[in-house]
């Protein structure tokens, strides 16, 4: 089902992608990258905003330094993902908010898992339970981002966009662990 | 002309449908604590797990089953008794945590213990927020057992399953740590007249001391570690 999503996604990206080129796609030379990766690149930028959010909640707010130092490695290692990602995007000269992501929320249940609704009421916790619900929060948005990854990993072309995609594959799965057993 | 226009459109149009069509199976999730057995995969407390490890939330199948895997034909991995799952020592109330990767509409969740129901919270078709939690009382039931939890999606026909491996302690302790053991009670206070055999227990300085071997006339605490009066710790 995800893959005929995604797939779905592409394809429209691809149409939209056609009509507004027009005459003169048909001179340059074939890009080294596909559809995926840009989707994959814009959607993880969609990715990072609310995260970037919710993980400056984190290293203001947590009670116990443990999961303040998660928020502040995990940010920083974010805020460089979101460079690097920019700078990628603009040298293809694709936008970096793509119009697929409202279609994308809405596959997901009609709201984005971290709203700024979910993110108020998570701001007026204190304490182990401010930590406990900080934690699963961000458990539950980092699978976004393995999902995103994997489908890069299946489809995308460009090497260092696939490369980056097996990293975030990995390391967000290591956090994961690591995340799960301080909650667990 | 038209029919080359007509074309691309009805091909968006029919790319759209199935985006929307596709939507209801995206809702995921699963319990993160006490961990879940795909929560033990995921975080390599259990080994060899196979794919759920890359998606615990995914755990989706068709409403109704009782089995950890939803019955379904991924994952079989989660019904294996034979796995070892850790199971983690609660007392008669638990609070079981989700993480949810997608806010689906909720009917109902449900919890069992072999086969019997044993909460149900109802949700009337509402969406989650960005995690759930429930308190649900396992009815006095003691020992090793594994709670089975559903999350029945509202408009779809699919659940999303999750099994929970325990420890019940008869307290009623409301977390997932098992209450900390009460201080010993102290034995009668250390004589220095008194002979004491093996194993007799003397209470001195508000602490709680064992004859390892027959004594007299030896104060608890000047013997050293190996001494013959052994230091359990501090009573009540």
């Amino acid at each position: 089902m995800r893959r005929r999503l995604a797939a779905a996604l592409a394809a429209t990206l691809l149409l939209l992608a056609g009509c507004g080129k027009g005459g003169e796609a048909a001179a340059a030379p074939a890009p080294s990258y596909n559809d995926t990766d840009v989707m994959f690149l814009q959607m993880m930028l969609a990715h990072h905003e609310p995260a970037a959010k919710l993980l400056a909640l984190g290293e203001r707010q947590a009670g116990d330094p443990a999961v303040k130092a998660v928020a502040t490695e995990l940010s920083a290692a974010q805020a460089a993902e979101t460079d690097t990602i920019r700078a990628r995007l603009t040298s293809w000269g694709r936008p970096l908010v793509s119009t697929a992501h409202a279609g994308a929320h809405k596959a997901h249940g009609g709201l984005p898992l971290l709203d700024d609704a979910q993110l108020l009421k998570l701001s007026a916790l204190t304490g182990p339970e401010f930590d406990t619900t900080f934690l699963t929060m961000l458990i539950g948005h980092q699978h976004g981002a393995v999902e995103l990854a994997r489908m890069e990993t299946a489809s995308g072309i460009d090497p260092a966009t696939r490369d980056l995609a097996s990293r975030t594959d990995e390391t967000v799965r290591t956090q994961i662990q690591r995340l799960l057993r301080m909650v667990g | 002309m038209r029919r080359r226009i007509l074309l691309p459109v009805l091909t968006v149009a029919a790319l759209l449908v199935s985006m929307f069509l596709a939507a209801p199976a995206q809702a995921h999730g699963y319990i993160s604590s006490p961990p879940s057995r795909q929560a033990m995969c995921a975080q390599g407390r259990v080994a060899n797990c196979g794919d759920i490890v890359y998606e615990p939330q995914s755990v989706e199948a068709p409403k109704g089953s009782l089995q950890c895997n939803g019955g379904g034909s991924r994952f079989a991995v989660l019904n294996d008794n034979s796995r070892n799952w850790p199971a983690t020592s609660v007392g008669q109330n638990v609070t079981f945590n989700w993480v949810i990767t997608a806010r689906h509409a909720t009917s109902t969740w449900e919890y069992f213990v072999n086969g019997s129901r044993i909460a149900v919270f109802d949700d009337h078709g509402a969406q989650p927020g960005a995690t759930k939690s429930h308190n649900v009382s396992l009815g006095g039931r003691t020992g090793r057992m594994t709670v089975l939890a559903r999350w029945n999606v509202a408009d779809t026909a699919m659940a999303f399953y999750a099994c929970v491996d325990l420890q019940v302690g008869s307290g009623g302790g409301g977390g997932t740590n098992p209450p900390p053991p009460p201080p010993p009670t102290c034995g009668s206070p250390w004589s220095a007249s008194a002979v004491y055999n093996g194993g007799a227990i003397v209470s001195y300085n508000g602490r709680r001391w064992q004859a390892q071997w027959w004594t007299q006339g030896e104060q608890p605490g000047t013997t050293g570690e190996w001494g013959v009066w052994r230091d359990q710790g501090a009573c009540s």
